[in-house]
């Protein structure tokens, strides 16, 4: 076993990460967060060719697996890059297997999500209801980009009898209320479906929901990775700059010790998402478990990480005109994003067989 | 110890309960959130409070306050916490500068600033910070020269609370006596001066709650300095202990705080349908912050106990605040968890419910750096009362 990524992995990473600083500057990237419309970023990210990466070459992708997606989701985290249209589309998508006209619209901008809160973890959501003529009905709060998705994978049914079916958001019967989040890089919407049309998708949805499951673990604690990286990044930086009696602020032991802290969570961090995005892919028996600890853990961190380098801020680091509450509100809707910490140790405890 | 009220304890208890009982439904509720809307609501309420004798419990009874003691005080905070009385918005002018007013000013500067605190017509601010000068504040910069009957301000404060809405201002200046504390004087300044430009900065969820202030050649007199010229170091460091004292003990009440998430945990269901109090993580983090919010009520009562009227508090009160600022944060943290997404939407969210929370949530991050940060407090700590070296 080696834990190291490929030099395919670093160059994309790297390649990526330039891409982002070039497109993705803070300003420009407040700019659309305050207007609203993340669609400016959401075309360029497509039209460069980044929507692909990740997913199988079978599926219509460009190829890599989860860790690949999981680098992705790090640097737009990094970046505070909007990105609920891309994490809803990666994790919803392979639903789609078998409709691949569906799939190159989803990668070229017409955005499908899972229609379940975008609290709790896909496979256990609340499933709608669907009668004999495929009409579903049903109220899912609080979908991840709920308001921008083109079409829905919606879960109908019960244990066994579980099915996926797709539905058109523009279809008559459905309608949807754009929440407002803190953290305007995600967006997330209240959707209901009255006497909706759908079709059945042609996937085993257990598998499918077990797989958006651990695929939603992963990449939203990398996601909390890169958010803490950058504020890691800011307090250092900051603490370098910043001189109060005389000396720079970072000179302070409690300011040291604080930063070292952060760093001790993003090395612990990097460890074990690239870890568990591997072995989710590899299908291995206990990649659940996997998943499950490292959303856990590194999401809990990511909060801590923020806090802490808000008080190495000061008072600069609690307004809205410094980059670091973009980071800071990134990282606390990550650690309740498809599951709190929790819920996923529950998860653990589950697979663990204390009883 | 003892623990019950005494006859007198109780008989201020049971009047102050009453007459909340009576006056509160009077306010045009519901209290405004934004901090514009709310002044003239909590002006109206800082009124009743005036004429009914409620206001400046603690203060002499010749500038229009009650001559009590501090537990009396400590009853009426309690009393209004559970009775849902709206927010104190002058916590600057009655916690702070008021007390060093009547422990440090001029009989004319008593007569003239402290009344109008507690009546409510006067909102204060306090220009201490600037941008280089936060922890380090004997540092600052703005300079006051002696000119003809006063003095002549040049400078620029940050992070100036409640600016926008204060007729007046606390205020630290250069006077020249000296390196870092020993030349700087505390004067009174209104902010209606010309020369005083106030311009908002939002905080982290968008709201414009702090200030820059620039202060452009704005001439106070002679009569606004507080304490000595150069002397106002000392005055400064009092009121600061006062904030502190304000931040430990009355703040937030935590005991409110606790007691409100049990009656909101009490109605609610897990999503198995079994009641939320019966979720064993629900019932250890319940029980802890109860615990904690105990154990904030006993230090309270002790920093009050102990605060001998004429006697400045001590750096025991960083204690009250070290203690203080993390429990409130795991309060509403906490709180907000139990909403789905843990309550992360914007203020102006229409369908989201636990917006008090988030804001608490927000606010106790910006206590724990104001007044002094937690690593500034726990070096005093280490320092003045455990008397470690210092670095
Ligand atoms: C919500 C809010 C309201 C405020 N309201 C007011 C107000 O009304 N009036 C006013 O005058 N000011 C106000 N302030 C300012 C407040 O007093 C300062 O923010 C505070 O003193 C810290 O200063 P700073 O923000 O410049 O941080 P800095 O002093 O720059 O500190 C940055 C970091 O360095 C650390 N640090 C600094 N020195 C040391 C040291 N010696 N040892 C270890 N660590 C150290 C700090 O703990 C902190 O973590 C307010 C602040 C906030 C957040």
């Amino acid at each position: 076993m080696q834990w190291k990524l490929s030099e395919e992995q670093e160059a994309y990473q790297k390649t990526f990460r330039g891409w982002l600083a070039d497109v993705a500057p803070s300003d420009r990237v407040r700019r659309w967060l305050d207007a609203g419309d993340a669609s400016a970023f959401e075309s360029r990210f497509i039209a460069d060719g980044w929507a692909g990466v990740g997913l199988t070459e079978k599926l219509g992708g460009q190829g890599g697996g989860l860790v690949e997606l999981a680098l992705t989701a790090e640097e737009l985290a990094r970046a505070a890059a909007p990105s609920a249209s891309w994490l809803a589309t990666v994790l919803a998508v392979t639903a789609l297997a078998g409709h691949p006209k569906l799939v190159e619209a989803a990668l070229a901008g017409e955005t499908v999500s899972l229609l379940v809160p975008a609290e709790a973890v896909p496979d256990r959501a609340p499933s709608l209801s669907v009668d004999a003529e495929g009409m579903v009905t049903g109220t899912a709060a609080r979908v991840l980009a709920g308001d921008i998705a083109t079409r829905f994978v919606v879960p109908v049914g019960a244990g066994g009898v579980r099915e996926l079916r797709l539905v058109e958001a523009a279809a008559p019967g459905v309608s949807r209320t754009a929440r407002r989040l803190l953290d305007r890089s995600r967006s997330v919407a209240d959707v209901t479906l009255h006497q909706v049309p759908s079709v059945r998708l042609d996937v085993d949805a257990v598998d499918v929901l077990w797989q958006a499951s651990a695929m939603a673990a992963v990449l939203v604690a990398a996601d909390s990775l890169g958010a803490t990286e950058r504020v890691l990044d800011l307090a250092v930086e900051y603490s370098k700059q910043r001189h109060q009696f005389g000396f720079p602020i970072g000179s302070f032991q409690a300011v040291k010790h604080a930063a070292a802290a952060i760093l001790v969570s993003v090395e612990a961090a990097r460890s074990v998402v690239y870890f568990a995005a591997a072995s989710v892919d590899g299908g291995a028996p206990q990649a659940l478990l996997h998943a499950a600890a490292v959303k856990a853990q590194v999401t809990a961190d990511g909060v801590r990480g923020a806090d802490s380098a808000l008080t190495i801020h000061g008072a600069i680091g609690y307004t809205w005109e410094h980059d670091l509450h973009l980071f800071f509100k990134r990282a606390k809707l990550d650690e309740r994003l498809f599951g709190a910490p929790v819920v996923w140790n529950e998860r653990i405890a589950e697979g663990l067989a204390l009883i | 110890m003892d623990l019950s009220d005494d006859p007198d304890e109780a008989q201020f208890r049971h009047d102050v309960r009453t007459w909340l009982h009576n006056s509160l439904p009077k306010l045009p509720w519901p209290e405004p959130a934004d901090l514009g809307a709310k002044a003239p609501f909590w002006r109206q309420w800082q009124r009743m409070l005036f004429d009914a004798g409620y206001a400046g419990l603690t203060w002499p009874k010749e500038y229009g306050g009650q001559g009590l003691d501090e537990r009396m005080r400590a009853i009426f905070t309690e009393e209004c916490d559970h009775a849902g009385a709206p927010e104190r918005l002058n916590t600057i002018g009655e916690d702070f500068a008021g007390p060093t007013i009547a422990h440090f000013g001029t009989e004319a500067q008593k007569a003239r600033y402290l009344r109008p605190i507690l009546t409510g017509e006067e909102i204060w601010c306090q220009l201490f910070s600037e941008p280089d000068s936060g922890s380090d504040l004997a540092s600052l910069r703005t300079k006051a020269t002696k000119a003809d009957g006063g003095w002549r301000i040049q400078g620029q404060k940050i992070w100036t609370s409640r600016a926008q809405l204060a007729a007046h201002a606390i205020l630290l200046a250069r006077t020249g006596g000296g390196e870092r504390h020993k030349g700087i004087t505390y004067f009174l300044l209104p902010m209606d001066s010309d020369g005083v430009t106030v311009r908002p900065l939002a905080h982290m969820l968008g709201e414009a709650e702090f200030n820059e202030v620039f202060l452009d050649e704005v001439f106070v007199s002679d009569d606004a300095v507080v304490g000595e010229v150069d002397g106002g170091w000392k005055v400064a460091m009092a009121t600061l202990a006062f904030e502190r004292v304000a931040i430990a003990t009355g703040r937030v009440n935590t005991t409110k705080a606790i007691e409100d998430i049990i009656a909101d945990i009490r109605t609610r269901k897990s999503a198995d349908g079994s009641p939320l109090g019966a979720d064993p993580h629900v019932r250890q983090k319940v029980a802890d912050l109860w615990g904690r919010a105990l154990v904030h009520r006993t230090i309270s009562q002790r920093v009050i106990s102990g605060a001998e009227s004429d006697e400045l508090p001590g750096p025991v009160t960083s204690i009250g605040k070290l203690y203080f600022c993390p429990l409130v944060e795991e309060l509403a943290d906490f709180r907000l968890s139990l909403e789905p997404l843990g309550g992360q939407f914007a203020l102006d969210d229409e369908r989201a419910e636990a917006q008090r929370w988030l804001r608490l949530a927000n606010q106790s991050r910006g206590t724990a750096i104001a007044g002094g940060s937690t690593f500034i407090q726990r070096n005093i700590v280490a320092e003045r009362i455990l008397g470690m070296p210092r670095s």
